[in-house]
């Protein structure tokens, strides 16, 4: 079998210090996206397991296997949990959710969970889309903007590069800061194009590292305009499995002169785990 | 059956083709994608020039003896010199309407602009347009106003696709045809209220999504919508000079002028007296009249701290797109 160089590595994470038979308020948050889904459980309001997963093309089969991986072996069923919040592009199809809130307000809120409450503008890139919030001191949406023109900028056109260039895509951030002098930035907004852009460059006999980063500060510069239309205010965070780019991160760092806060943690998660905090409240307020 | 004669724009006087013996139909988009339209007009033309194009291409406006057109935005202007070209055999007019609409030459120029449309239009359908038959379609026009204000004044227990419903078909019917719609809102899930503001709105997305999400339009700014029957028409005197006076008086569109901070006084009172919640700016992606617009308004907004949403749209809004923003709104209105 040929290596798919765009799939990254699908897992579960359990907290080894935290009981859910001891817990009193148990909440899950499901974000199911357009390329990746992830089941969070908390147990009142700690991390208690998670699990990410690729989505499939069916929404509920993607929910499901995500909420049972994350429950595999903790003898905790879906059913006992009290209070399940669907997020993300299928957030209506999570067929044991008891509410649906969007991915907009679900990282706003695991943001400020993951990155501590002075987190004041969210960059979330995701699987096929690209947003930037604005949130105040409780985790609240304050205000957002969404990419509207085409999948330039997100995980979906990386899936793309890392199959044209034949690079794992977990090493193309890396392998993006190799060069010597930075390239212009592909100039091409869609990913058809720009992936059309990146062969011509290949044909005229750059290196891998020189695409990459010629594809990587497109994908910066763009989210940059995104980011400067709505106004970057600090602390700064980034979310979504883009975060994990660092070839990306960087560039877009040194574009806005502003250093983004450093996770310790799965930023694809941030989601999920807003619906399971947003889940938590709904349970405390009634 | 009456002949009927399409306009593309509000500032046509539908008084003046029905007292000429026409039935005036505003032309829409339909919503299924352009094929034809492109081969005539660049890429960055607005969804809505190029919808009606292609429905008259396509031979679906072949019920129509004639198009008329204002001057309002670039697109509208170079549209008309296509549909000339394309429907050599068609009456194809332009009124040119004043852009300052308080200029102290904007009332008497107006109506000689108003004039000469008449007597171009009696000229090629060898029709005659009298003051008497021109009173009767004010009066017509009126009731039609009139009972559209009426319909907003209860607008609260309609939903929104009901609105857009009554909306679209008002403009293509004749006048004493109005008749309020029976049915009213159940299940209501939300009360937030939003103001919306655009060009024209014409396919249903953005007010089911609206209606699925709970949420209700408590007033407009929209051509086809609370600007269309704005401001009644004089029923007595000069019936012309009574036509004019209303063009210019009326709730203006980005592409006129009265004095800057116009519309944007407009918009706030809007906010403010029917307690909205938030704005949605539901704009066709380039519509240069509502982009430029937009900014300021957007600081208006931002500064009585009134939420606002930009949605930019293609012929049709994309539904999953188009909802999670819509959503997340909400959501940011209620927490």
């Amino acid at each position: 079998m040929t290596q798919e160089y765009w799939r990254w590595k699908e897992y579960t994470w359990r907290a080894p210090d935290v009981s859910w038979q001891r817990g009193s308020i148990i909440t899950a948050g499901v974000d199911v996206g357009s390329v990746s889904t992830q089941a969070v459980v908390m147990v009142d309001g700690k991390l208690f397991a998670y699990a990410n997963r690729r989505t499939g093309f069916s929404s509920p089969d993607s929910a499901r296997r995500a909420m049972e991986s994350a429950l595999e072996g903790t003898g905790l069923t879906i059913e006992q949990i009290h209070y399940i919040v669907g997020t993300g592009y299928g957030r209506v199809n999570v067929p044991f959710a008891h509410k649906t809130m969007t991915e907009i307000a679900c990282h706003a809120r695991g943001a400020h969970f993951l990155y501590g409450a002075s987190v004041r503008t969210v960059l979330d890139m995701g699987g096929q889309d690209c947003k930037a919030i604005k949130v105040d001191a409780q985790g609240k949406v304050v205000n957002f903007l969404m990419n509207d023109k085409c999948a330039a900028g997100t995980g979906r056109g990386l899936e793309v590069i890392a199959d044209l260039l034949q690079v794992p895509i977990e090493e193309m951030g890396e392998l993006s800061l190799q060069v010597e002098r930075e390239p212009e930035p592909v100039s091409s907004t869609c990913v058809v194009f720009a992936k059309s852009e990146a062969l011509g460059l290949l044909r005229k006999g750059w290196k891998k590292n020189q695409v990459l980063a010629a594809y990587s500060r497109a994908m910066a510069l763009r989210v940059a305009a995104l980011l400067r239309r709505i106004g970057i205010e600090k602390e700064f965070v980034i979310t979504g499995g883009i975060a994990k780019n660092i070839g990306i991160v960087t560039r877009l760092e040194k574009e806005l002169g502003i250093a983004a806060r450093k996770p310790n943690f799965d930023t694809q998660i941030a989601g999920a785990v807003g619906a399971a905090l947003i889940g938590k409240k709904i349970i405390e307020e009634r | 059956m009456k002949k009927k004669i399409g306009y593309l724009c509000t500032y046509v006087p539908e008084e003046i083709l029905h007292a000429a013996g026409f039935l005036p139909v505003r032309i829409m988009p339909g919503t299924t994608p352009p094929t034809r339209a492109d081969a005539h007009l660049q890429s960055y033309t607005c969804c809505f020039a190029r919808g009606c194009l292609d429905l008259a291409l396509a031979g679906k406006l072949n019920d129509l003896a004639g198009v008329v057109f204002t001057h309002t935005c670039d697109t509208m202007q170079g549209l008309a010199d296509i549909w000339r070209e394309v429907f050599p055999h068609l009456l194809v007019e332009t009124i040119v309407t004043p852009v300052t609409l308080n200029s102290p030459h904007a009332q008497k120029y107006l109506v000689a602009e108003l004039r000469r449309f008449t007597a171009a239009l009696e000229k090629h359908f060898d029709v005659r347009v009298t003051d008497d038959a021109l009173r009767a379609s004010i009066r017509a026009y009126n009731a039609r106003r009139r009972a559209l204000a009426d319909f907003y004044a209860h607008r609260a227990e309609f939903s929104a696709v009901e609105w857009f419903n009554v909306m679209n078909t008002a403009l293509t019917r004749p006048p004493e045809e109005f008749e309020m719609p029976h049915s009213a809102i159940e299940n209501q899930k939300s009360k937030i209220g939003l103001v919306l503001l655009g060009a024209t709105i014409d396919e249903p997305t953005l007010p089911q999504i609206l209606d699925d999400l709970g949420a209700r339009i408590v007033a407009d700014d929209f051509c086809n919508g609370a600007r269309y029957f704005d401001t009644l028409v004089a029923e007595d005197g000069d019936p012309i000079e009574a036509l004019a006076t209303r063009e210019l008086a009326r709730a203006a569109c980005p592409c006129k002028h009265r004095a800057l901070d116009n519309r944007i006084e407009r918009v706030l009172k809007l906010v403010k007296e029917h307690r909205a919640d938030g704005v949605i700016f539901y704009h066709k992606k380039f519509c240069d009249p509502h982009a430029w617009d937009y900014p300021p308004l957007a600081a208006a907004l931002d500064r009585e701290k009134i939420p606002h949403l930009l949605l930019e749209v293609e012929q049709v809004a994309p539904l999953g797109q188009t909802r999670v923003r819509v959503e997340a709104f909400l959501e940011m209105l209620s927490a």
